[in-house]
């Protein structure tokens, strides 16, 4: 059964292949599914609160940063 | 956590005895406050004496004009109770929004009183509703019990038995809960009862439970949430932490305090 320290030592490279579906020729990897949510979700904050003229969000979007960007926003 | 004697009076008298026979010894009710404390080396009793196997302490009885709830009572028996359900539903609604299930049976009423946690329900409870707190020896009006952070007027050897709570016309209980312990961010009862209107602020102010006069004045004109909609409180010796910095905490009176109103109906 080998082990671990029977493995050999490895050279790491990359071997980049854009991809041809968009335009930053990006790809995702891991939990690829769950990376456009965050983004959505403060898009959607940002829409609903635009018209009291806040136009960014941090996340977390907590009911204290909302209220302080709609604070700040009005001055 | 250090070694403690652990005590388990089957009386009053015994229990009273327990307390004084050691300069470093502490009551434990459902050791909801005080296990947390003991387990950070914040307290470290000598000794522990149980209220657990006392009789009488868990009774809820029906009064007429008011409602006295034993000291052992945990949250889960005043939520469920059909006399607190029936008499003071914000008071079995209030105590079915403390902490989790886990805590709601095995806190105490008592012992939550008694810690007096500037984020516990049960202080803006009984200021709102002019609670009075009965001990072994005494009773004492919420107005004077809660002291501050963390301080009653109960002295080292007294016991409490239970807290009576006069019947209101309405009463109604909002709080911005801390979305991990459920503690109060700003918790606000209001209460139309035999001590007029009462507007009691828990969670928010580093004194503990206080009473915010202006909204009390309008609410005496007009008992809605519009009377107080446009009162704020100062954020003057507000609590600011991770859940809420102190002008959060000051604009979230104002909105519990019309949520509140708006639950009277």
């Amino acid at each position: 059964m080998p082990r671990a320290a029977d493995l050999p030592s490895f050279s790491i490279n990359h071997n980049t292949t854009l991809c041809t579906h968009n335009p930053l020729g990006v790809k995702g990897v891991g939990e690829v599914g769950s990376i456009g949510i965050p983004p959505a979700v403060i898009n959607a904050v940002i829409d609903a609160l635009r018209p009291l003229g806040v136009d960014d969000m941090t996340m977390p979007a907590t009911s204290q940063r909302v209220w302080q960007a709609i604070q700040q926003a009005q001055g | 956590m250090n070694d403690f004697t652990y005590h388990a009076p089957t009386s009053l008298d015994e229990a009273l005895a327990a307390l004084r026979g050691a300069e470093g010894a502490k009551l434990i009710a459902g050791g909801h406050s005080l296990l947390p404390v003991m387990k950070l080396n914040l307290a470290a009793p000598t000794d522990l004496v149980s209220l657990a196997g006392v009789p009488g302490l868990g009774d809820i009885t029906d009064d007429g004009d008011s409602v006295t709830v034993g000291a052992m009572c945990t949250h889960a028996q005043v939520a469920a109770s059909a006399v607190v359900q029936s008499r003071i539903p914000a008071l079995a609604a209030m105590a079915d929004g403390i902490g989790d299930a886990q805590v709601r049976n095995a806190g105490t009423i008592g012992g939550s009183v008694a810690h007096n946690d500037p984020a516990a329900d049960y202080p803006a409870a009984c200021v709102a509703l002019g609670a009075t707190v009965v001990t072994d020896r005494r009773e004492i009006h919420a107005d004077d019990f809660f002291q501050g952070m963390f301080a009653t007027a109960l002295a080292d050897d007294e016991v409490i038995t239970a807290v009576r709570f006069p019947v209101a016309a309405r009463a109604a209980y909002a709080k911005f809960a801390n979305p991990a312990s459920k503690y109060a961010v700003a918790g606000v009862m209001v209460a139309d009862g035999s001590a007029g209107v009462r507007v009691a602020v828990t969670g928010a102010s580093g004194d503990g439970v206080f009473r915010v006069a202006d909204m009390e004045a309008a609410l005496g004109a007009s008992f809605s949430a519009d009377a107080v909609a446009g009162i704020s409180v100062s954020s003057d010796g507000m609590l600011s932490d991770t859940a809420a910095d102190a002008d959060y905490r000051a604009h979230l009176v104002t909105v519990m305090a019309k949520r509140a109103l708006e639950a009277c109906g």
